[in-house]
């Protein structure tokens, strides 16, 4: 084996010129399905990452609107009240592990002032257990503790973009007191800030930044809101792949509740990442089309290369045959020397893939793993070889039936 | 050694068969040292061709070792050329782009030995036939004559039974040429067994037996002592 690479090495920088091109042709094919496989997958990456700042296993229940009849909600009620939440949160559901309520005031951004510091916020009502479904971490101060929630105790937690509008000019917002109209809040917690970059720039998310909001105790904001209504309620499901069944149990237990006076909408991340899926898996496929044209015409290239090489080392053939060289011995010299082209090629457009995966890395700051890693250089050596075979192999084929004399002969 | 029987070979050329051999049946003994001569066209290489196991489709028998060989398939036949025959062509066959040594090796590279045995070997056989320091040249640094002995030192790396040669001399002057068959002459007094093609009748007083041929037929086979 180590002779035939040696030879096949030899016929490659004999034929330098004519080796780089074909080497040339085959990295940049590596490099693009390289390139549209990176991209595939940091997609994803990108994707769960961002829908993760929702929580994976959230769940949505609220009232359908009626827009024939917009007053009608107000006149009846948002179809979730706080009693339904307390018997879901208690008595349902299998596949659900956690509620939180979600109230919030019709226009839902509310004006903030802290002294001098105005900020135009998302502004919601909470119970203790938001945080864990909305996938919420507080990087300065705590969560509500049910006694806020229970005794409405003026307390507000902010995300970061809100602090930097109020308290930017201070070291810690914790402690400091902030007004929404006539009510005062104390701020107890920061959330830890997160990246909607993608969604937001599809316009998914109503140019509401994810950063800039504020939560409160629910019963305090029901209180302020004089009602007793839930606006949303959110659940975590026991995994996304109980997300039909745990939405089921909710709706008809809610149903069951308001003696069926009421429909609900759902939604879920299951059929907002079956949709994102989608697209990518369109997209890879686009992509992956064109990736795998780049890499046939390299192949081709190739092919035409060692064909060219069988008509022009006829004779060479013809002298290697009447020494003793078996049909197998010319079809496996061929065969490596396409083979070699393709895998040198193959490395080198796995550098050009390693190249775009440190892109990646810098300027979307996705971690791209170990995984990833050794799925490139896998799809780089796998491709590149298949390349070098189904490239080699008819003009090998070829040069190996050649007749020893016919090819001697060969001017 | 050898025996063909009946041996006809016939080859389409511009739509018109041409009966290069016709009913060909000769019989040459080990350590024999044969002429094949006759005029152009008369079937000289096509036979030596055959010998040689270079071109299998022909009609007839033929033994090796009293082995039939017509219906052997071509890695068979190429191993039989590795192991029992050397060839000397009149345009020598050398490849350009490899050393003296390296051409040298490349019977024994089919051959399966190791790398550094073949260098060794080659080496050797070059330095006995004068090319010591030719070693590392390439064909078109070396003369023709120079080519031919590098040629010679591929047929005979593997220590064949048979040197066949096709017009050895054609392409060499008078000295070149004295020198192969001088050459030759030894290696047939080790017991290598010569067959020669050429079309100079000069040259036959080297062999010990010449075969003419004309128009595809053995017109003489006369043995000298």
């Amino acid at each position: 084996m180590l002779e035939v690479i040696r030879l096949a090495w030899a016929t490659i920088t004999d034929y330098r010129l004519r080796s780089i091109l074909s080497i040339l042709g085959i990295s940049i094919g590596v490099a693009a399905v390289i390139t549209i496989s990176l991209v595939s997958l940091a997609g994803r990456q990108i994707v769960f990452k961002e829908f993760s700042t929702y929580g994976l296993n959230t769940l949505w229940i609220y009232r359908t609107a009626e827009d024939a009849n917009p007053l009608k909600s107000v006149r009846e009620g948002s179809g979730i009240t706080e009693a339904d939440y307390l018997y879901l949160k208690n008595n349902c559901c299998s596949h659900v592990v956690r509620f939180t309520p979600v109230v919030y005031h019709r226009d839902w951004i509310m004006q903030l002032r802290a002294g001098n510091y105005y900020s135009k916020t998302s502004v919601e009502g909470v119970d203790v257990e938001h945080a864990a479904i909305n996938n919420d971490q507080i990087i300065m101060g705590r969560n509500f503790r049910v006694d806020d929630i229970k005794n409405k105790r003026p307390v507000a937690l902010i995300g970061t973009a809100t602090q930097k509008k109020l308290f930017g000019h201070l070291q810690s917002p914790l402690g400091q007191e902030l007004r929404m109209g006539t009510l005062k809040l104390t701020v107890i917690g920061v959330y830890t800030a997160k990246e909607r970059n993608l969604l937001t720039a599809l316009g998914a998310t109503n140019g509401y930044d994810v950063n800039d909001r504020l939560t409160m105790p629910y019963t305090l904001y029901q209180q302020i809101l004089g009602s007793k209504d839930i606006h949303t309620l959110l659940a975590e499901s026991t995994g996304l792949e109980n997300t039909s069944i745990a939405l089921e149990e909710v709706v008809l237990t809610l149903k069951r509740l308001n003696d069926n006076r009421f429909q609900y909408t759902t939604e879920s991340m299951l059929g907002w990442i079956d949709t994102a899926n989608l697209i990518m898996r369109n997209l890879t496929l686009i992509g992956g089309f064109a990736a795998i044209i780049t890499l046939l015409m390299g192949s081709l290239g190739i092919a035409t290369m060692m064909s060219t090489a069988v008509i022009e080392r006829t004779q060479e053939i013809g002298i290697r045959k009447a020494v003793g060289a078996k049909p197998g011995d010319i079809q496996i010299q061929f065969l490596a020397e396409s083979i070699i082209i393709c895998l040198i090629g193959g490395v080198i457009g796995l550098m050009f893939g390693v190249l775009a995966l440190m892109i990646i890395h810098l300027i979307l700051d996705i971690q791209v793993s170990l995984l990833i890693s050794l799925f490139i250089i896998l799809i780089s050596l796998t491709s590149s070889t298949i390349a070098g075979v189904a490239a080699g192999y008819m003009p090998a084929k070829r040069a190996a039936l050649l007749p020893p004399l016919e090819a001697l002969r060969y001017e | 050694m050898i025996k063909l029987q009946n041996i006809s070979r016939s080859y389409t050329l511009n739509q018109q068969i041409v009966h290069a051999l016709k009913n060909v049946s000769l019989e040459i003994s080990a350590g024999d040292f044969v002429a094949i001569t006759g005029k152009s066209g008369s079937g000289k290489s096509s036979l030596l061709s055959v010998i040689g196991c270079m071109d299998s489709d022909f009609v007839g028998d033929y033994y090796y070792d009293q082995q039939r060989i017509n219906q052997r398939n071509e890695d068979e036949l190429a191993q039989l050329r590795n192991q029992h025959f050397g060839f000397i062509f009149q345009h020598f066959f050398l490849i350009n782009r490899l050393t003296a040594v390296q051409n040298v090796e490349l019977p024994l590279y089919y051959q399966g030995v190791e790398h550094d045995q073949r260098k060794l070997r080659a080496q050797q056989l070059l330095r006995v036939l004068g090319l010591g320091d030719r070693l590392t040249h390439k064909p078109s640094q070396l003369s023709g004559g120079q080519q031919q002995r590098v040629a010679i030192a591929r047929a005979l790396v593997t220590n064949p039974d048979i040197i066949l040669a096709d017009e050895p001399t054609a392409n060499l002057d008078h000295h070149a040429a004295q020198q192969l068959f001088g050459l030759l002459l030894q290696l047939n007094q080790r017991g290598k067994t010569i067959i020669f093609v050429t079309h100079d009748l000069a040259l036959t007083r080297y062999a010990r037996r010449v075969i003419q041929l004309d128009n595809g037929r053995i017109e003489k086979d006369e043995a000298y002592a």
